[in-house]
């Protein structure tokens, strides 16, 4: 089947095209124009915007934590009250089935969930392929796992701990690895209610900066494409900005992400002691090309927050809206679950203020990528509003007048006249999410790339745009016409093909026999278990 | 060898699908029960979307496990992590048999990151143990308190308020949890009805201002807790889910499954799972399950077995896979059967 998507305006940073063109698509795979050759089907793209499909590195979408915000909170979905429209979180994208939908509705292909805990991979990956239509990649949790801390502590050799590394990321078939407040989680169950970078685990001595620097070693010399994820310590607190600057200080020259950076945006000037560092972090980042973030975007209205920091989670419990959460000890992180309400009051215009100016101050789009943190800052369905305040200095201007003044004194967001533009936007959700991620095959429409296309009508309101995409493309089969779903194809997910050694296998079975009279089975699953025909596809350690 | 019944007479699968099919086409209200495997419940939701049916649990102790969640949330702990860390342990109600390896677990272990502390345990209301976890609990005894009123007892006695009646033994408890390390209250909607559960979170959420504490919630029926997580992430909500007005619809007491069979209001039961289950007058009864002989008084009884499949496992915490043979269908292709010879009614997720 040959495909020709003709005469949209082609916005494609990685090749260069900014302009009128056409795209062609054969056998799921986008080809240079054939010569001679009638296309079997054509889609007049006059008038539209096409990209290649975005990504989005970092949204909570499947997994035993989110599952959970499901399970607390059927109130608060679609179709149990009789107004559905007015249910909050009913644009959240609560099922499987609908996230897949929604994603692809505004020309989203690929998803990263980021936080799986490897001895839940199992139920993540079931639910991850439960989601239609887009590709799906996740990140596994380490960090704050005995096994790990047991290593550091112990000075066990970078080998054996690239090792169970390597093998975590293929046991729980992972896209690339993350730490959530690196010991944070491990020190609460030692009854520790307050954490930071060079805050020590009791009972293993081994701080959170070494357990941040081990893993950044790790992931970095087994050549995982995406570098170390990193969610940091005292998320959310006044004056968290210190931590930010202090772990992006400790990345040495090697690379790093640092996840939702707006959460850690926050001085302590004023009567509140709640004011935006955005500024400082924002030239931080600036400053260091090996530092890449994702910025987890406030925007107002309910939520709620699902985070594998338990022990920052648990300090949230009193701010529940509605009054209720749930905290969970498990192996390694854990996590909790606190619904929230983000209100226009001082607080809430601060975190939104902080977000923009990140998108805004870091001057490289390579470097800084699209998040909401779905649903932790606003669910993923805000994206639309959001794009159009980085693509409008008049939109954000509007909105801050319907907020807090005070809090806006205490940002720099009033001065930022920065309009991104279309092809800004195209390296932050396409281009740049390829690289970090090492999904060569994606983000773009070169020649041989995946036929992942996101077709809009060009209109004035970006809001509108990006909302509801014209034609949307899943490895070249049309699943979005018109803004809405035409095709439910089942989608992959994306996993690094690390070697673990066979040493490491026999070291984690004797532990797992040791410490919980169980075979490391119950710890593994085999591919069938997904229940879905090919349900992962492989991707590339870099040599 | 027979896998099929039609009433009582032997039939072919494809004719047992066929009949059961109809029945589901010509209900005005049918519903689903589950206590399976994960393919099994995503099959049976597919299903009831495009029948419009409800689905839900029969296990009472998984519906009051659920409400915990949906009421109130709470703290919980991994089973395998509270094995490892935790040097007090209060065991509160009776616990399904699938618990019984874990107290075993509990009770033979010494917690090996709780700082070298040795483990003890308690019980309250907690019925017989096995041999090895009753040589070694400490009986907190509530006479004859119910388990919520025992429950209520334990949190009012801890915050040192004044009681009517008081708990025998729960001193050495109090001097315990004051010098505790890692607290784990085991319990299970098997034997603590919502109430118990609820304040018992209550209890933990008070041992948290001083001292770690958690709750290992084990599933009155694991693969009951397994089918209404799956169909949470793939329905958006918890067991019980319909599916009558065309969308997903949660409501805990309108489409609870037993009070719209015991009520009159269903007229086609479809039950896949092991538990026995017996139709009321009025209601025609499809049975997938792993039997040798025809379900009394049902319909049409069909003989599944569990291939390779995933099931939640309460000693993991979470789902595992176990890989099986066998000469039955799986009940998780049955439904994806008649599914495909319902007529349709909306687009079925994948």
């Amino acid at each position: 089947m040959l495909t020709l998507i003709k005469g949209g305006h082609v916005v494609d940073p990685a090749s260069g095209r900014n302009g009128v063109g056409d795209v062609w698509i054969e056998d799921g795979r986008i080809n240079a124009a054939p010569e001679s050759r009638e296309p079997d089907e054509s889609f007049d793209a006059s008038g539209c915007i096409v990209m290649a499909g975005a990504i989005d590195i970092h949204s909570h979408i499947g997994g035993g934590n989110v599952n959970t915000a499901r399970l607390l909170l059927p109130e608060y979905h679609k179709a149990h009250l009789l107004r559905p429209n007015a249910t909050p979180l009913s644009n959240l994208g609560w099922s499987t089935h609908q996230t897949g939908c929604l994603y692809a509705q505004m020309g989203f292909t690929t998803v990263v969930e980021p936080a799986m805990s490897p001895a839940n991979a199992l139920h993540t990956h079931l639910e991850l392929a439960d989601i239609p239509i887009i590709d799906r990649g996740t990140l596994a949790i380490l960090g704050n796992d005995d096994f790990l801390l047991s290593l550091i502590r112990d000075n066990a050799s970078p080998d054996m701990i690239e090792d169970y590394v390597a093998w975590t990321v293929a046991s729980a078939r992972a896209l690339g690895v993350k730490t959530i407040n690196a010991g944070g989680s491990a020190a609460f169950k030692e009854n520790v209610r307050t954490f930071s970078f060079d805050d020590e685990v009791p009972s293993y001595g081994v701080s959170s900066r070494r357990i941040v620097k081990t893993l950044q070693t790790a992931v970095a010399s087994l050549g995982i494409p995406h570098p170390l994820h990193v969610h940091c310590n005292n998320l959310g607190v006044p004056g968290s900005f210190e931590t930010a600057a202090t772990t992006m200080g400790a990345a040495e020259g090697v690379p790093m992400h640092l996840a939702h950076l707006q959460f850690y945006g926050y001085g302590t000037e004023g009567k509140r002691r709640f004011s935006s560092a955005a500024a400082q972090l924002a030239e931080i980042v600036n400053a260091s090309p090996e530092i890449t973030i994702d910025v987890g975007q406030v925007m107002f209205g309910q939520t709620v927050t699902i985070s594998s920091d338990a022990l920052r989670q648990f300090a949230a419990r009193g701010s529940a809206r509605p009054k209720k959460s749930v905290i969970y000890d498990g192996e390694g992180n854990g996590g909790g679950i606190v619904p929230f309400a983000y209100k226009n009051d001082y607080y809430g215009s601060l975190q939104w203020a902080v977000g923009l100016e990140l998108f805004l101050l870091i001057n490289d789009p390579w470097r800084v990528f699209f998040t909401t943190d779905h649903p932790n800052g606003a669910p993923f369905t805000a994206y639309p509003a959001l794009f159009k305040l980085l693509m409008s200095r008049e939109a954000r201007r509007e909105a801050m007048e319907n907020l807090n003044p005070q809090a806006l004194k205490h940002t720099t967001l009033g001065s930022l006249d920065r309009e991104y533009s279309l092809e800004e936007v195209a390296i932050m959700t396409r281009a740049a999410p390829s690289k970090l991620l090492g999904l060569a095959d994606r983000g773009h429409l070169g020649d041989g790339a995946v036929a992942d296309v996101a077709v809009y009508r060009r209109d004035e309101d970006a809001e509108r745009m990006f909302g509801a995409a014209e034609l949307v493309f899943k490895n070249g089969e049309l699943v979005v016409r018109q803004g809405e779903v035409v095709s439910l194809r089942p989608g992959k997910t994306l996993r690094v093909a690390t070697q673990p050694d066979k040493a490491i296998v026999k070291k984690l079975e004797g532990y797992h026999q040791q410490r919980y009279g169980l075979s490391l089975d119950w710890f593994d699953f085999p591919d069938w278990a997904v229940g879905r025909d090919e349900p992962f596809g492989e991707v590339p350690c870099r040599t | 060898m027979t896998v099929a019944w039609i009433g009582n007479r032997d039939a072919q699968v494809p004719l047992a699908i066929e009949h059961a099919t109809a029945l589901l086409v010509k209900s005005r209200c049918p519903v689903i029960t589950l206590d399976t495997d994960v393919d099994a419940t995503r099959a049976a939701l597919a299903l009831a979307r495009r029948a419009g049916a409800v689905c839900d649990t029969l296990s009472d102790g998984v519906r009051q496990e659920t409400a915990l969640f949906t009421s109130s949330g709470g703290m919980f702990i991994a089973p395998t992590e509270a094995i490892r860390r935790a040097d007090v342990v209060l065991i509160v109600g009776t616990l399904p048999p699938s618990a019984m390896e874990f107290l075993q677990k509990l009770a033979q272990t010494e917690p090996d990151l709780a700082g070298g502390k040795s483990r003890t345990v308690f019980s309250l209301a907690s019925g017989d143990l096995p041999d090895e976890v009753a040589k070694v609990a400490r009986v907190i005894s509530a006479r004859d308190t119910s388990v919520s009123g025992a429950a209520a007892l334990l949190r009012s006695m801890h915050a040192v308020r004044r009681t009517a009646v008081s708990l025998e033994g729960f001193e050495e408890l109090g001097a315990a949890l004051a010098e505790a390390r890692f607290v784990a209250i085991v319990c299970s909607g098997h034997g603590c009805d919502a109430l118990a559960l609820e304040m018992l979170q209550g209890f933990v959420s008070d041992l948290n201002t001083s001292v770690r504490a958690s709750m290992v919630l084990w599933p009155a029926s694991e693969r009951g807790w397994g089918s209404a997580l799956v169909s949470t992430w793939n329905a958006g909500f918890p067991l019980p889910v319909s599916f009558q007005s065309g969308v997903a619809e949660h409501d805990p007491r309108r489409f609870r499954a037993s009070r719209l069979i015991e009520e009159g209001e269903a007229d086609v039961w479809l039950h896949v799972g092991s538990e026995p289950v017996s139709p009321p007058d009025g209601i025609e009864l499809i049975v997938l399950a792993d039997v040798a002989n025809p379900i009394d008084r049902a319909a049409v009884t069909i003989a599944t077995a569990e291939h390779d499949s995933v099931v939640f496992s309460g000693m993991a915490g979470t789902f595992v896979a176990k890989a099986a043979e066998a000469s039955a269908p799986s009940a998780a292709s049955v439904l994806s059967q008649i599914l495909e010879q319902l007529p349709e009614r909306e687009v079925a997720p994948c």
